[in-house]
């Protein structure tokens, strides 16, 4: 169940309001949880044994599940249950604009304004701007008329019902989980700049601060409305970090000026040219020494053909059109053809920071792990995976 | 019950609505919309639900009635037999569409189509 943001920034609504956002949140938890796991039994003992040949890609196994019945309830479930994730908080939050507002403003009052970087010619890319992504009305951009913050506070608000209090309580266990993985595996490894593409809101960069505190470290994002929530929502919980309005395709940081370039959830919003654009710019402006990191979902060819389709039903049905074609790509040529050198490359399973305790987490992280089907993916047993390269 | 209408601002472009077109699971967008509407529902019962619980807490901590009052609660023979009545009557709203008899519309058409032309031939007699 979600619990309440762990910032002033937060706007729970009234009873009824924080009732429903409590109902959705129950509902996807039961939906990816129950229904997933009674669909893949239901796929493995009846659908499965009539095909004519063994399925071996995800695109297989969702021709043949589509005019199922437990598909259709279980699409159409998640459909609604992710427009209703949104709708649950943008009448609380669009009645407490005036108070949202004040309280940005009370935050940043005696702030260092440079903190805070916009570009008002950034142009917002196509991938963000033609369609709702996550079916988000108004999409990472959205400005409301007297709400230029709005994007920022509906994916806040909407991400903590949408991950059913599996992402932490301040949702920055992927942050955390991967700054952790990697003060304890590399621990001669000090990093003083660090960079997140795709920012949005920050909740995953602060996560960077708190393991590497003397590190100076950027959030970049192509939409302002997420950048300006954002950096109050830091400044609120007193982490000093700097947010840049950028696109991660054409960073404003001179060649070998980072020590991290990392990324949570972003690439598989990209088109592949994108993408590669993107690990070529982390390439340029890594210092030799420094990493690559990104958070994502895991590759197709890692996972079962049923496991392969679960992840991309999204790209199909919840306005993430890269999904399939990201992971679709060999994550070793991607990096290869960046630049990166094959002995550099870096890839990791680590389970979730935040709910383990710590001694518990560096035994976790010791012992072997490989893909299974929790790796990305929103349920009990949730691993993430995080893959890069050494510069 | 709580207005929940936008009220503190007035901004016409505020959408609660994502665009693009929906995508159809069934056979007709009309069950995927049924759907819609069974899911909304489900929300407002749970919200409902809770808004009544923490009425009877509310009304427990002010000591307006005890949990032992509430749990004993009956209601009297002839409140039964009408409580009873509405549910059965409730039962039938709902399920009066399962195991109907049905036929296509054009099959429907066809036959008002039929019951006219024979009206005005008798019509014209």
């Amino acid at each position: 169940m979600p619990a309440p943001l762990q910032h002033s920034l937060y706007v729970r609504g009234d009873a009824e309001q924080a009732s429903k956002q409590e109902f959705v949140s129950g509902l996807r938890g039961y939906l990816l949880n129950d229904m997933a796991a009674a669909m893949k039994e239901r796929y493995i003992s009846d659908i499965e044994p009539t095909m004519a040949q063994k399925p071996k890609t995800g695109e297989e196994v969702h021709k043949a599940l589509k005019g199922t019945g437990l598909f259709k309830f279980y699409s159409s479930m998640r459909y609604n249950a992710q427009e209703m994730v949104w709708r649950s908080v943008l009448r609380p939050l669009h009645r407490s604009i005036d108070k949202v507002s004040q309280r940005m403003d009370v935050v940043s009052a005696n702030c260092d304004k440079s903190k805070l970087t916009l570009n008002p010619n950034q142009e917002i890319p196509h991938n963000v701007s033609a369609i709702d992504v996550h079916l988000a009305p108004g999409s990472y951009h959205r400005e409301d008329e007297s709400a230029d913050w709005m994007g920022g506070a509906l994916y806040d608000h909407g991400l903590n019902i949408f991950s059913f209090g599996m992402m932490g309580e301040n949702l920055d266990d992927i942050g955390q989980s991967m700054a952790q993985y990697i003060a304890r595996k590399f621990p001669d490894f000090s990093p003083s700049t660090i960079l997140d593409l795709g920012c949005t809101v920050g909740h995953n960069t602060c996560a960077w601060k708190l393991t590497f505190p003397n590190a100076e470290i950027t959030g970049i994002d192509v939409a302002s409305a997420c950048l300006k929530y954002g950096h109050a929502r830091a400044l609120d919980q007193g982490v000093d970090i700097n947010f840049k309005q950028m696109n991660a395709t054409a960073l404003d940081f001179a060649d070998s000026s980072i020590d991290v370039v990392f990324s949570s959830m972003f690439l598989h919003e990209l088109s592949v040219k994108d993408i590669r654009k993107v690990m070529e710019e982390a390439h340029r402006v890594l210092r030799p020494g420094g990493l690559m990191l990104h958070m994502e979902l895991p590759p197709n060819d890692s996972m079962s053909p049923f496991d392969a389709f679960y992840l991309d039903w999204d790209a199909y049905y919840n306005n993430e059109p890269y999904y399939k074609s990201f992971r679709d790509q060999n994550f070793t040529q991607l990096r290869l053809d960046a630049g990166f050198k094959p002995e550099h490359l870096i890839e990791l399973i680590t389970p979730q920071y935040t709910y383990m305790d710590a001694d518990a987490y560096s035994q976790a992280i010791d012992a072997e792990q490989g893909f299974d089907g929790n790796t990305g993916r929103l349920a009990e047993g949730l691993q993430w995976f995080g893959f890069g390269a050494w510069k | 019950m709580r207005d929940t209408t936008i009220a503190s601002n007035t901004d016409q472009n505020f959408t609660m609505d994502t665009r693009g077109k929906r995508p159809s699971f069934f056979h007709s967008p009309e069950t995927d919309a049924v759907m819609t509407a069974l899911l909304e529902t489900m929300s407002q019962l749970w919200a409902t639900r809770n808004q009544v619980q923490i009425l009877e807490k509310l009304l427990i901590q002010k000591s307006v009635i005890t949990q032992d009052e509430l749990d004993i609660f009956d209601f009297n023979i002839t409140e039964k037999g009408q409580d009873n009545q509405a549910m059965q009557d409730f039962f039938a709203d709902a399920f009066r569409a399962m195991g109907a008899s049905v036929q296509s519309i054009d099959s429907r058409n066809q036959e008002v189509d039929e019951a006219q032309n024979s009206t005005t031939k008798r019509d014209q007699i």
